[in-house]
């Protein structure tokens, strides 16, 4: 009896061990076939990982909103700033923070932008505490998220280059206007939109892992005709006073700039590559405003990045 | 909390069962009510204390039922023949009071959070088509988890406890425990007293066969709800949607889609809830037996959601049937009809009852109630012409018991069914009624696969699933001939076992509708 039980114990320990491995080994595939799959899952976000140690100054990380609205290169040209865009679809505030602890392994940004689109994703305590888990789990096995890379497998993405030209950026150059009368965007409302109690509590988590690093944290949120109000904007303006951070509201801050007729790709819920132009030239201009950082565009380490540049700059010639 | 999501299976489902087994065998129960009460708080925090209160109100019925038994168990020696009789009688009035007044407390709190504003509703309109100045307000009113389930169980616990079927509980915890369990709260299966209440209120020792059985199990429900049902609800969401745009193959296989999304998504989560109760050495109710395989909707609702036909059947047709006006009703049918049409012509008014209340069951709309009554229709007029079908078979030279015959009630009852699904999918009558018509007509649009590509199906999840249910198909056709997959998948040899376990939650994780792309998905049953 005493042995019967040793040995199911045995074989249940084996057994997991194997699943560990062969999810552990399918982790690893699914992140290296991450290339050129269907680009709104933007995957190449983890190329993050691949660049220099500590050559990154600033981060931008949040939802797809970043890789659809904030092109790193942009910077680059006009500022010389070494940025990087990390936007995964979806992604909520607990993956921010693995990918934080991630990122923070191999870079130390001096500013980090928190996009906060992804305070208002899961809403009750039950979806909350889901994507803790979640995210926890896909810090020990990436599959988790990166799965659809394996469910469209394809030889040719194994061969494709890692590295991405765009530093996260994701070029968007349709445009599918928006449906709705154009004055509901941002109604003037004094009301608020609560955040619940785990996804606010992770953003401190982050804000305060930024700060263990000595990183200027800014909170920001793109301009998203769908996805934005005057609510969520009074609720997240109170929030960064309460945790004494910069709050860039770019739906404030670009009303009248942002031309929704024009400038997004999907009918006002991401802006396309007029509207990150915007948006990019807007963050640019508050970084050189808030502090010196350094332009890299003389430094022979960065080389590769004006080489970046100009395949990005071809690449926006097919797009155009 | 969702049964096929990472906190339940991976969080909350692991730590019950480890503290479950790290626990004294007496204690045991304990945990789970624990477990129990924080998987209902978290989905609906406060609206716990509805579910207390008419487990309350039942407990204490239950117990005035069980004194009064006693009472008379204890009397009945001193007292003659004749007083015995009085008392006997005097008693089953006295339940029958009891069991009215819990039954109408219990139902009493689902009809008000679940049709009040229905009926409100209707009423209004009754109002201004006679001109009275009245007006019922609609409520904001928030619906406990699992309300329609556990309201159920805990009435046919009251009932078997007044008929002698099963003791009264004493505890009022572990008849708690009975109606709040976690794997059965969500979507059921509608549980009996009988069947669960001593399961869950003792203490199971580990049995690594059945841990096993149960992981086979939640893997098997896992796949069908995650990689087949989640990955069809975009797809049919969005065409019921934007019915007026589609017609012709389009509707069809929309509807076609929707049946097979409810089967995975429901059955499948049934199967997460077995699986999880047998992890603790608890066997819960079969709620599914292929129902496909029916072959006429009688049989296919003996096979589906069959703890709700069950429950229908014990407490709403046997007592109809068997009351004194409907056995007067039986003899005079007896006296003026044949032998058939006097048994038939009570049961199909019985019958009416109990198709009604499944349709008031599933919902707060027409659409509900139609469906249900679209169900009695179809069985009425299978029970009324059966010796009409009888005759016409003899004389076509039909043999019932021919395979072809078999394969034609098959494919008639799964039409039958595919039509139910439309009325119960479609936002209204008046738009399932218009999407049936629309079948008819042919659709010149774009092909049959660029408009399911379109709507969130390319021909990648195509594949997967047709593939899955192709997967299931297989699987029941094994069960239906009396092959137990489980059995059979625990005697093959361990790499081959190993490599099936592994297949599955692969398959799982990788192929699983879940992530960027796809919506959360809520299981449909569970927001009855």
């Amino acid at each position: 009896m005493r042995n019967a039980k040793y040995l199911n114990l045995r074989k249940s320990v084996v057994f997991l061990l194997i699943l560990a491995l062969l999810l552990g080994a399918l982790s690893e595939l699914s992140i290296l076939l991450d290339r050129n799959v269907n680009p709104l899952f933007n995957y190449a976000a983890r190329d993050l990982l691949d660049e220099p140690k500590n050559s990154i100054d600033v981060l931008v990380i949040g939802t797809s909103d970043v890789y659809s609205a904030v092109s790193p290169l942009l910077l680059w040209k006009d500022y010389g700033y070494a940025g990087f865009a990390w936007g995964e679809p979806a992604q909520r505030i607990f993956e921010t923070h693995e990918y934080l602890k991630k990122i923070y392994r191999c870079q130390t940004p001096k500013v980090v932008f928190l996009e906060i689109g992804n305070l208002y994703r899961d809403k009750s305590d039950a979806q909350n505490l889901d994507s803790m888990t979640k995210a926890y789990i896909a810090d020990v096995f990436p599959i988790v998220t990166y799965h659809r890379t394996l469910a469209n497998f394809s030889l040719a993405n194994l061969q494709a280059k890692p590295g991405s030209v765009t530093k996260g950026y994701l070029i968007r150059g349709g445009t599918v206007r928006v449906d709705s009368d154009p004055d509901t965007y941002m109604e003037p409302d004094s009301g608020t939109a609560s955040i619940n109690y785990f996804s606010q509590q992770e953003l401190t988590a982050c804000i305060d892992l930024c700060r263990a690093h000595g990183s200027k944290v800014v909170l920001v949120s793109i301009p998203s005709f769908t996805d934005w109000n005057m609510e969520k904007h009074n609720t997240v303006t109170a929030l960064a006073q309460q945790e004494q951070v910069s709050y860039l509201d770019l739906n404030v801050e670009l009303r009248g700039k942002i031309n929704w007729d024009t400038d997004t790709a999907d009918g006002g819920k991401h802006l396309n590559y007029k509207g990150a132009q915007k948006v990019t030239a807007y963050l640019g201009q508050y970084l050189y405003a808030n502090g010196p950082l350094p332009d890299h565009r003389q430094d022979s380490a960065y080389d590769v990045w004006n080489a970046d540049y100009q395949a990005y700059a071809k690449k926006l010639v097919s797009f155009s | 909390m969702q049964y096929n999501s990472w906190l339940y299976v991976v969080v909350f489902l692991s730590c019950t069962v480890l503290l479950y087994y790290a626990c004294p065998l007496r204690q045991r129960w304990m945990i789970l009510l624990a477990a129990s009460t924080a998987f209902y708080v978290l989905a609906s925090r406060q609206l716990i204390l509805v579910l207390i209160l008419s487990a309350a109100v039942i407990y204490w019925a239950a117990l005035e039922i069980d004194r009064g038994e006693s009472r008379y168990q204890q009397q009945k020696g001193l007292l003659s023949k004749e007083e015995r009789k009085r008392l006997k009688e005097n008693l089953a009035i006295h339940n029958r009071r009891v069991v009215a007044a819990a039954c109408m407390a219990s139902f009493g709190i689902l009809f008000f959070l679940k049709y009040f504003n229905f009926m409100g509703s209707n009423l209004n309109l009754l109002f201004a088509g006679l001109r009275l100045p009245l007006t019922i307000p609609a409520l904001h009113l928030m619906m406990p988890l699992g309300i329609s389930f556990y309201t159920l169980s805990a009435i046919s616990y009251l009932v078997d406890v007044s008929r002698g079927a099963c003791p009264a509980q004493r505890n009022f915890a572990k008849l708690l425990l009975f109606l709040i369990f976690f794997p059965v709260i969500t979507e059921g299966p509608i549980s009996r007293y009988g069947q669960l209440g001593g399961q869950v209120a003792q203490g199971h020792r580990f049995d690594f066969r059945a841990f096993c059985f149960g992981i086979q199990l939640i893997l098997w429900g896992l796949f069908k709800s995650v990689v087949l049902a989640d990955r069809l609800a975009a797809v049919v969401g969005n065409i019921f949607t934007k019915h007026s745009d589609y017609s012709g193959s389009v509707v069809l296989v929309a509807v076609l889609l929707y049946t097979l999304q409810i089967y995975m998504d429901f059955s499948g989560g049934i199967d997460i809830a077995r699986g999880s109760a047998e992890l603790f050495g608890i066997t819960l109710a079969q709620n599914f037996a292929r129902p496909f395989f029916a072959t006429s909707v009688n049989d296919f609702w003996r096979r589906w959601h069959i703890s709700l036909g069950a429950w229908l059947r014990d407490y709403i047709f046997y007592p109809i049937s068997l009351s004194h006006p409907f056995q007067l009703l039986s003899k005079k049918s007896r006296a003026h009809l044949n032998s058939y049409y006097a048994a038939t012509i009570p049961a199909l008014i019985a019958l009416f009852a109990v198709w009604l209340g499944n349709g008031i069951w599933h919902g707060a709309a027409w659409k509900y109630i139609c469906y249900g009554l679209y169900y009695y229709i179809i069985m009425a007029a299978g029970m009324l012409f059966e010796p009409l079908s009888v005759r016409l078979l003899a004389l076509l030279h039909l043999r019932r018991e021919s395979r072809g015959w078999h394969l034609w009630q098959m494919l008639r009852t799964f039409c039958f069914v595919n039509l139910g699904m439309l009325i119960f999918r479609a936002d209204s009558l008046r738009t399932a009624w218009t999407m049936f018509l629309s079948m008819f007509t042919p659709y010149h649009g774009k092909s049959l696969l660029q408009v399911l590509s379109s709507q969130g199906l390319n021909s990648n999840q195509l594949e997967i699933v047709v593939w899955g249910a192709a997967l299931v198909l297989m699987v029941s056709i094994f069960q239906e001939r009396g092959v137990g997959i489980r059995t059979w998948v625990a005697a093959r040899a361990i790499p081959i076992r190993w490599s099936i376990y592994i297949a599955v939650i692969l398959a799982i994780i990788i192929v699983g509708a879940y992530g960027p792309g796809f919506g959360v998905v809520d299981f449909i049953y569970a927001q009855f």
